[in-house]
């Protein structure tokens, strides 16, 4: 598989809003989720399963999503996720957070550079 | 917010979830294989891979359940499970706390079903706080709660203004006849009685006034306990003719099982108010009325009290002296049976204090005993906080398990007193186990519970939790102020143990006082029987004639002393009261007038009983109709009336059967004490039977042997004479003179029981308390002992400590002793309440328990060989 980049660790509420951001175009179900995470960050976020599912459980905790069996591509029997309102209304609100916070990190570090 | 109830839901379908979780897992695992197979891995490898990154599944589970569950129930169910855990380690401790806590939260909650039903509850009629029941009060002689003159009612009735309706009802018998003949007693009752009660037949109608016209037959009204015992609950009964000895009588119809106002009725009858009532004068009937609506008791009260007071003009021989009091219903069932059953409730706080106190002091050990695994606990992270949860919880738990089977104790010991239909509890029927006795229970146990898991561990400061990891626990004594608060739950134990052998030992030496009093009779072989010669086959001839022929038969019979009849039997019947008239004396003024009782005996009565003759004669077979009129009287009557002064020869006049009569008085008896063993004899007036022949007589026999031997020939001469006369109450006098003590008996018997709990508690409190303490001393001992102490000083190093817990005890104990023992009140006989023997008897007691308990951790003391335990710390 591919090569050397560590993969980082990723905090535990990074990975909740990364999840949330998975499931905003459509439902999907565990592992669709933890594939698009390591694709779209360019394998630098590998979920593991003993990470994922657990946040998978706090979101539905939250009330952020919702579950409920289907049918898979290979009509495969597998567990969807869905995003509520009140998961996109998280999913705003945490990115703006995570937007502020970013922007904030990334303006002291700049300011060193001078 | 929603977030707990969908942990909740979560909660409610855990299974299901983990269930799905494993598919989840499954799958996702497939598809990680399938992923590796496609980007080229080998089969196995792919799988390998696939199932590492999914990582350990029970981890995932652990996570996810971790993630889900509330979080306060999961650390209570860890407790719970911890506290049970704890319990199976030390059975002993738990069985004993257990057992302890059933019989005090049982006992307690059994009072409690009794004292709701009879005190709290209202009675079981509508609106019930509105009935009052109406007493004639003679004021010289501050005679209360006084039967009731069908005049004086009438003219209540007429003229009060306070009464929404007001009745009248007196006692009456009949006789069935048939195979069975049976002789039953019931209530004449007013039109009024049971619109006054708001009552309503369960089956048929009440009583209109076509049942009291001329020449309809006699109505009846049964009860629910005749109809089911005599007519086998047959719903066709309605209407139905029922023989009695002299006539025919209909069933209107049956009431309900709780109706029962008076308590042991077995029939209704109607009384129908004649004109003729207004000229009896005797009083002798129970009146109960309905208040108007906003008319308080005490208005309706001085109302009757105006019109008394009219009334003592109007009849001034007949009224003089006398007024009326209006007592709410409620009050008056209650009234005799409430100090006792309050001082019982008393004791059995008591012993639930002392039981809870002994299960403290077991919890108490323990956690002294486990500082080492709490230090680790606390080392590990636990907060003071969590540690005192968890004890709490296990307190709950065993208070829990304790309080459950005391409910049920407590149900079924509630379902056996109702059945053994106690005569001193009223509304007996009415008692039962419900809702909100169960609550009680349930508060109970909670108090207890937290209380006794929380108390012992107070004690413990933040700071003393990591002490013990530093040591190997090696304090030379024992955390001292451990065993002081220990200490003082034993003190506590046994003064409440002193209060109740205290109580318990007085209500015992007052029966004993009581039943060695001399009642005036030999009650001793005795056998007695009622008898009732009613209607028009028992002309007043026939009676006498029947009368002799049954005494003189009796006589005959082989193992017979003595016999003899009278009218009413002391401690058994009831005798008229009235008016007497000494004529050797000036007439007293009106209201004064001396009153005694009027009773019936035959020639051999007194020699039966064994009542001495003092001065005179008895009655002889020369005594008839024919002969001057005569009476014996007893000593009481000389005495009062006489200021002691021979009554031979006086003449008297009785205000009884014939009004003007004037008897002769020819013989003076001793007293017989005939309401109750501690209540003194009345003046009292006999007269021979055979010159007043009465309808209802009380034979007494005097036998050899065992009385219960000749019941049974006994029975069979009546029948012989006449198959169709019942017999009633074919007892032993000594069964009369037990039963007019029951009402101190039960309450003795339950707080010596209670007392008995009690002490046993208290002891084993204090031995667990001594045991314990040589436990953790046994390095002091072994020290002490290498340098030279001798047993002796061990022993009163033992014995000591167990002294001072038990004199300070005693000591608190008889100063509460004093001060409470007088709400004993009525059970008190012939001491003060407080008896310095008994007292003393009560403490000696104790210090004797007290003395064993001591004895077993002295013994264990004296065997510590220092060279064990001093080698121990090492």
């Amino acid at each position: 598989m591919g090569d050397a980049v560590a993969a980082l660790d990723l905090f535990q509420g990074t990975l909740d809003l990364l999840v949330l951001k998975a499931l905003s175009w459509e439902p999907a179900h565990g592992y669709a989720v933890a594939t698009w995470i390591r694709e779209r960050s360019d394998e630098a976020f590998l979920v593991e399963e003993g990470a994922l599912y657990p946040a998978l459980h706090r979101l539905e905790r939250r009330g952020a999503i919702e579950s409920e069996w289907g049918l898979s591509e290979n009509n495969r029997r597998a567990k969807y996720y869905r995003l509520t309102a009140r998961g996109r209304t998280l999913l705003r609100a945490e990115a703006s957070h995570w937007d502020r916070y970013v922007g904030a990190v990334g303006r002291i570090l700049r300011a060193a550079e001078r | 917010m929603t977030s707990w109830l969908r942990r909740l839901a979560w909660l409610l379908g855990r299974r299901r979830f983990e269930a799905d979780l494993g598919e989840e897992l499954r799958i996702h695992e497939e598809m990680a294989a399938e992923q590796a197979r496609h980007e080229g891995l080998c089969p196995e490898a792919a799988g390998f891979a696939a199932r590492r990154r999914v990582g350990n599944r029970a981890q995932l589970a652990e996570a996810a359940r971790d993630v889900w569950r509330p979080a306060a129930l999961g650390d209570l169910s860890q407790d719970v499970r911890y506290a049970l855990r704890g319990l199976r380690r030390q059975p002993g401790h738990a069985a004993a706390a257990i057992i302890t806590l059933t019989l005090g939260i049982g006992a307690t909650t059994a009072l409690f079903s009794v004292l709701d039903a009879v005190l709290l509850r209202p009675l079981p009629y509508p609106d019930p706080d509105r009935l009052v029941q109406v007493w004639e009060h003679h004021r010289p002689r501050d005679r209360r709660e006084n039967v009731v003159s069908p005049l004086n009612y009438l003219v209540w009735h007429d003229r009060a203004r306070s009464f929404e309706a007001l009745a009248i009802h007196r006692s009456v018998g009949i006789s069935l006849a048939g195979d069975l003949p049976e002789q039953l007693t019931g209530r004449a009752v007013s039109s009024t009685f049971f619109a006054v009660l708001r009552a309503r037949p369960a089956l048929g109608r009440l009583f209109n006034p076509a049942d009291t016209a001329v020449g309809a037959p006699r109505a009846l009204l049964l009860s629910h306990g005749l109809w089911k015992r005599r007519f086998g609950g047959d719903s066709g009964i309605v209407g139905s003719t029922l023989e009695l000895r002299e006539e025919t009588a209909r069933i209107v119809g049956v009431m309900p099982e709780d109706f029962r106002p008076v308590g042991d009725e077995s029939y209704w009858e109607p009384w129908p108010m004649t004109s003729e009532l207004r000229t009896r004068r005797g009083r002798g009937a129970l009146v109960v009325g309905r208040l108007r609506d906003g008319v308080s008791a005490e208005a309706a009260d001085r109302e009757l009290k105006a019109i008394a007071t009219g009334l003592e003009l109007e009849y001034p021989d007949f009224n003089t002296g006398w007024t009326v009091d209006v007592v709410p219903l409620q009050h008056q069932v209650t009234a005799r049976a409430k100090p006792v059953l309050l001082l019982l409730a008393g004791a059995i706080g008591c012993v639930l204090l002392i039981a809870c106190a002994n299960v403290a002091n077991l919890k108490l050990g323990q956690v002294l005993a486990r500082r080492g695994e709490i230090a680790v606990r606390a080392a590990l992270g636990a907060s003071r906080g969590r540690i005192l949860r968890q004890m709490a919880v296990e307190g709950l738990v065993l208070a829990v398990a304790g309080g459950a089977l005391g409910v049920l104790a407590a149900v079924v010991g509630v379902k056996a007193l109702v059945r053994s239909e106690l005569r001193q509890i009223p509304r007996l029927a009415e008692v039962g186990v419900d809702i909100r006795i169960l609550g009680f229970a349930l508060l109970v146990i909670g108090a207890a519970g937290v209380v006794f898991g929380l108390a012992p561990a107070l004690g413990l400061r933040e700071g003393e939790l990591r002490q013990p990891l530093g040591r190997r626990g090696g304090e030379t004594g024992g955390a001292p102020g451990g065993r002081r608060l220990r200490g003082a739950l034993v003190s506590f134990q046994v003064a409440l143990s002193l209060m109740l052998l205290a109580g318990a030992g007085l209500t015992v030496r007052s029966l004993g006082n009581l039943l060695s009093q001399d009642p005036g009779f030999d009650a001793r072989n005795l056998l007695t029987m009622d008898l009732s010669l009613s209607g028009e086959a028992y002309a007043e001839e026939r009676r006498i004639a029947f009368s002799q022929e049954l005494v003189s038969r009796i006589a005959a019979l082989p193992g017979v002393a003595e016999v003899g009849l009278v009218n009413a039997l002391p401690l058994h019947g009831q005798p008229a009261g009235t008016r007497i008239r000494v004529l050797s004396r000036p007439a007293p003024p009106p209201g004064q007038e001396p009153v005694g009782d009027i009773s019936v005996a035959d020639t051999g009565y007194f020699r039966a009983m064994r009542t001495p003759l003092l001065e005179g004669r008895g009655f002889t077979a020369s005594d008839r109709s024919s002969a001057p009129n005569v009476v014996v009287v007893n000593s009481a009557f000389a005495r009062q009336l006489l200021d002691g002064t021979s009554p031979i020869g006086q003449r008297i006049q009785v205000n009884l059967w014939e009004p003007d009569s004037i008897v002769e008085i020819v013989g003076v008896v001793g007293d017989m004490r005939r309401v109750g063993l501690e209540v003194a004899a009345r003046p009292a007036v006999f007269y021979p039977y055979l010159q007043q022949p009465a309808r209802f007589l009380s034979l007494v026999i005097r036998t050899e042997s065992a009385p219960e031997e000749l019941a049974p020939t006994v029975r069979a001469l009546v029948s012989g004479l006449d198959r169709q006369l019942p017999i009633l109450n074919l007892e032993t006098m000594q069964s009369y003179v037990a039963a007019s003590t029951d009402d101190r008996r039960y309450p003795m018997l339950l707080l010596s029981l209670l007392a008995g709990l009690a002490v046993v508690l208290s002891v084993v409190g204090l031995y667990g308390v001594l045991a314990y303490s040589v436990g953790q001393r046994s390095r002091e001992i072994g020290l002490r002992r290498a340098l030279g102490a001798t047993g002796g000083t061990i022993a009163r190093l033992v014995t000591g400590e167990g002294f001072r817990f038990v004199g300070i005890g005693l000591a608190v104990g008889l100063v509460a002793t004093l001060l409470c023992t007088r709400f004993l009140g009525r059970l008190l006989y012939g001491l003060s309440p407080t008896d310095a023997v008994t007292l003393a008897l009560a403490a000696g007691g104790l210090l004797v328990m007290a003395g064993f308990a001591t004895w077993i951790p002295t013994r264990r003391a004296l065997r510590v060989d220092p060279a064990v335990t001093l080698r121990e710390d090492g």
